[in-house]
Formats: C-alpha cells, structure tokens, sequence
C-alpha cells in the first residue's frame, strides 16, 4: 500500500514543483556594471556622425534625433535623424513614410519597391538604401527622397520632402550626402 | 492484500480511470503526437519555430481551418502521463519477477515529468558579450520589463561596480495600475502601452521626454514572433516631489536619466548565480570564404567561491549548477567581436538522464530474467 501511495505522490510532487510561478510584482537584483578592459578598437558611447553637406546647402543645426536639418536649393527642407537600433524596422518606416503622403500601396506593390532598392555603402561603410517615393504620389503632390542607413547599434535617415520637380534639382547632391555619411571620431 | 486488490479492482471499473486505462485511447494519443509532430515540422518552415511551438505544443487545444479543434501536444503528453501513472499504479503487478517492467515504466513517467518540468521551469535567454565585457545578467527573448535604479558614484576598488535594480515586467502593466518602485522611491503610472512601437520624429518637440530625443510613439504592426517587436510606452513618473512625462521604448540603447534617477525598457533579466566575462572570441572562416567553420569563446566564470578560465564552443556548452552556455552566434561592434551565448536554466536537466538510467535498469533486468527463464527451459528439456 505504500509503495503504491508513493506512486502516486511522486510524480504529483514533480507536477506541482513543475507548475510553480514565479511571484507578481517589483523583482530586485544586483547588476554588475563594470567591464574589463576593452579590446583594440573599443570606444565607449554611442558613435558620432560626420557627412559632408552639398556647398550650396544651408547647414540649419540640429537637436534631440534630429542631428542636422540643411536648407537646400528651392528652399527644400532636408532633416538627418538618427534612432536607435533599428529605428523600428525597414518597412515599418517605409509605411510611415507613405502615411504621411497620404498614400496606402498594397503589400504586393511595396514589397516589389523593396526588391527593386539597390543597395549601397555609405563611404562609413554602413548599408544605405535610397528611395524615391514620386512613383507613389500624383504629378504636383508632395513626396520625398529618403535615404536609410543601417549603423551598428543606430539607423540614419536622410528625409526630404517637397515637390517632384523641386526634390529633383537636388537629388544629385542629396545623394551625394547620404553617400558622405560615416562614424565620427 | 486482497483488500488492496479489490480496491484496485474497483479503481479500473471507475469509467474516467477506465477512459484513461483504454489501450485504443492510448494508441490514438502515439497517433496525434506523431501527427502533431509532423505538421509542427511543416508549420515552422512557413510561419517560423516560436509560432509552430506555441500552436502545436505548447498549447492544450487549437483551432484548425478556423473551426476544427484540436488537442495539441501538451494535451496528449499529460493523457500519456496520466495514463501511464494508473497503469503503473493500478494494472503493475509489483512481484520481483517483473521488476524490470516495472522499472520502465518508472523510466517512462520519470521522462514525460522532466518533460513537464523543463516545460514549466525552464528559461531560455541569452548574453552577448564584447571582448573584455563581463555580465551577471542575461536577457529574455520574448519578455520586457521596466527597470529602476540610482545613479551612484562610488569607489569600487578595482571590482565590478554593482547596482541595484529594481524591475517589473511589462505584462503587468497592462491594467494601467500605478507601480510603485520602493527602493527609489519613484511611481511609474502606465498612460499608452504599445507591444510594437516606433518612434515619430514628426510628433511636435515639446511631448514627452525620451532617452534618445524622440517626443512621439507609434503603433506599429505586431510581428509573427514576439522577440522582433519592440514595445513601448508613455508615462507619468512621480519622483522627488517632480511629475514627469516621459516616454520608454525598447530600441533605445541608453537609458533615461531623471535627476539621479536612471530608467529603462529592456528585455528582461535573469540573473546568474556567477558573472562571465568574455576574455577572447576566435573565429575560423573556411578558406577564401567570409563563412564561419568555427568559432569559440574563453569566458572567465565567477562564481562565489570558485573563479575558472573556461573553454566554451559550438556543441561543447558551459553547465553550471542548473545553468547550460552554450556558443549561439556571434557579431561585430565597432570592429570588437561580440560573442553571443544561449543561456538555459533548467533545473529538471538531470531528470532524463534518470530516466535513461531507469529505462536502461528497466530493460537489462527484464531481459536478463527472460534469458535466464529461456535457458533453464531449455536445460529443462
């Protein structure tokens, strides 16, 4: 009789053990912050960015995100930003980009401009796409040129918004800036 | 004794013990495992591994086609453990001859609890460390949290500087319910929670503050699998007398400084009962190749009382008290190698090798006692 009782409180005790949760609220723990020394190459914060901005461009200063906003030929507006991580993903921002347009492509149709993108380096050798999004907006509505670069640990987008013919004047030396992006020292 | 057999007698006529005793019933649990095992494998070359396991396995019933339910695995696994448990209980005939059967069919429900408790117990996380880092933390893939702590300047001797966090994991702020971080004296009041959010660097500039200079958050559309979207939120925050409106979101690498006050939204921790710093990461590419062919990790483990240089490779983990390290990836940082290690507690990771050891108990007995039994019949002739 007891090797049977014991049959069935064993694994019973082995359920309940495996079914205990963790308790509700604050958790506390100590978290060690110190770093040995750093190999070669280490540098500690977040990397700066240098570019070189088209000689016609006003440079207009930058806050927070936002690490410059430039005046460029035709009084077009041109903001460089920079997010952390992954700036929330490609294509999500891509989607913010055409919702701000006022235009909604099907999947489909975005994923065929994706495929289409070509894919650069920036002279800092982080990953740059360039996008014209006038495809997407009618003859004489605003649209944008953006060009998106991958960091280590940021995303840089390169955000011009004007009409197609004003955004084609500079598209050269917008390019051009985007090309120019690179860590700082 | 024969009060006992006839109380066993009465237990199998009962119709649910009867119901989990059908040999039928116990054959067509084996059948939908195999099935639920084969379409698992199918699902996860189209929606990925983290889905297919939450549908097929994890979960006690599903949906197929929209309508059509379905007992998923963990449904079938306790049937087969139930079963199996009344069958050793109530049809074993527990005589010395059949110790080896009895034996197995310990091994068995000793395989499917570890089973369980690896199910229910175990966490998977993982730590990624620079050349020269050291860490008594590691991260959750899916799981967030808030975390809490206070600026200190302090001396700290040549050792690892420490703090204390306090933390609360982003799922349980989904009331709204104002958190109270005691230790820093600091309340956090929930305003707007997003389990996938992006910034808006379009929102005006006096908004809310955030570690990184955004004023805005958005929603963004929720992935397949949890562990690539990135939550985030606004809220009020009470401390020092102030009220602050702050915004927290997970892509940020920094965290938020208010006064002496530091806060963050990242995946949540785990801590180790020891630190591992990574001393050097080597890697060895096939030649004329950027392909990896090997790649390992010297890692010094420190432990409360012991301090070892270990060696930790692809398939040679690290295993210490409940812990498993094991060599997952690797990248780069700003030219520093980074190495990345899938950590897994689990504190039932003895219990299979229990269970072989039953099982293999189990099966030298029963057959040494039928090739005993064949020899002397045979002798007998």
């Amino acid at each position: 009789m007891r090797s049977r009782l014991l049959a069935l409180l064993l694994p019973t005790l082995l359920l309940a053990l495996s079914c205990s949760r963790e308790p509700e609220g604050v958790r506390r723990y100590i978290e060690e912050t110190g770093a040995l020394p750093r190999g070669p190459g280490a540098r500690a914060g977040a990397p700066l960015v240098q570019f070189t901005p088209p000689a016609a461009w006003e440079r207009l200063g930058g806050s927070g995100m936002r690490l410059e906003a430039f005046r460029a030929p035709g009084a077009v507006e041109v903001a460089l930003a920079r997010l952390p991580g992954d700036g929330g993903g490609f294509e999500a921002n891509l989607r913010r980009w055409f919702g701000q347009l006022g235009v909604a492509p099907g999947n489909l149709e975005v994923q065929q401009f994706i495929e289409s993108l070509s894919n650069e380096t920036t002279w800092g050798g982080w990953p740059l796409m360039l996008l014209d999004l006038s495809a997407f907006t009618r003859e004489g509505a605003p649209t944008m040129l953006i060009a998106y670069a991958q960091g280590p640990n940021f995303v840089l987008t390169l955000k011009a918004s004007a009409s197609a013919s004003a955004l084609r004047g500079i598209q050269a030396d917008f390019n051009a800036l985007a090309r120019s992006l690179r860590p700082g020292n | 004794m024969d009060r006992l057999a006839t109380l066993r007698a009465r237990a199998c006529r009962l119709p649910v013990i009867r119901w989990f005793l059908d040999l039928r019933l116990q054959i067509l649990a084996l059948l939908l495992l195999f099935l639920l095992t084969l379409w698992g494998t199918l699902y996860q070359v189209e929606h990925g591994l983290w889905a297919s396991q939450q549908r097929f396995f994890y979960s006690w019933f599903f949906v197929s086609g929209g309508f059509f339910p379905f007992p998923g695995a963990k449904l079938v696994l306790a049937y087969l453990f139930v079963s199996l448990l009344l069958v050793t209980v109530l049809r074993l005939s527990y005589r010395a001859q059949k110790t080896g059967l009895i034996l197995i069919h310990w091994g068995l429900l000793v395989l499917l609890a570890g089973g369980g408790i690896t199910h229910f117990q175990a966490v998977e996380s993982f730590l990624s460390l620079k050349e020269g880092e050291r860490s008594n933390l590691t991260s959750d893939y899916r799981n967030w949290e808030i975390s809490v702590w206070t600026e200190r300047a302090q001396a700290t001797n040549g050792l690892p500087e420490k703090r204390a966090v306090e933390a609360i994991d982003t799922d349980r702020l989904l009331g709204g319910k104002a958190v109270v971080f005691p230790d820093a004296a600091l309340t956090l009041i929930p305003r707007r929670l997003f389990q996938n959010a992006m910034p808006n660097i379009e929102a005006p500039p006096s908004g809310p503050q955030s570690a990184s200079g955004f004023t805005g958050l958005s929603a963004a559309a929720q992935q397949t699998d949890p562990a690539q979207d990135l939550p985030g939120g606004e809220f009020t925050v009470l401390a020092a007398g102030a009220t602050n409106q702050i915004l927290l979101w997970a892509g940020e690498a920094s965290p938020l400084h208010l006064g002496e006050k530091t806060i963050q939204l990242r995946r949540k921790r785990h801590p180790l009962p020891a630190s591992l710093a990574l001393k050097r990461f080597t890697k060895e590419e096939h030649p004329g190749t950027a392909v990896a062919r090997r790649y390992e990790s010297r890692v010094q483990l420190s432990e409360p009382r012991l301090s070892r240089e270990v060696l930790i490779r692809m398939n040679e983990p690290l295993r210490f008290a409940d812990y498993t390290v094991y060599q997952s990836s690797y990248s780069e940082e700003e030219g520093v190698p980074v190495s990345v290690f899938a950590v897994v507690k689990n504190g039932g990771r003895i219990v299979p090798y229990l269970a072989s050891v039953l099982l293999f108990l189990g099966m030298l007995i029963h057959f040494g006692i039928m090739l005993v039994g064949r020899i002397r019949r045979r002798e007998a002739r």
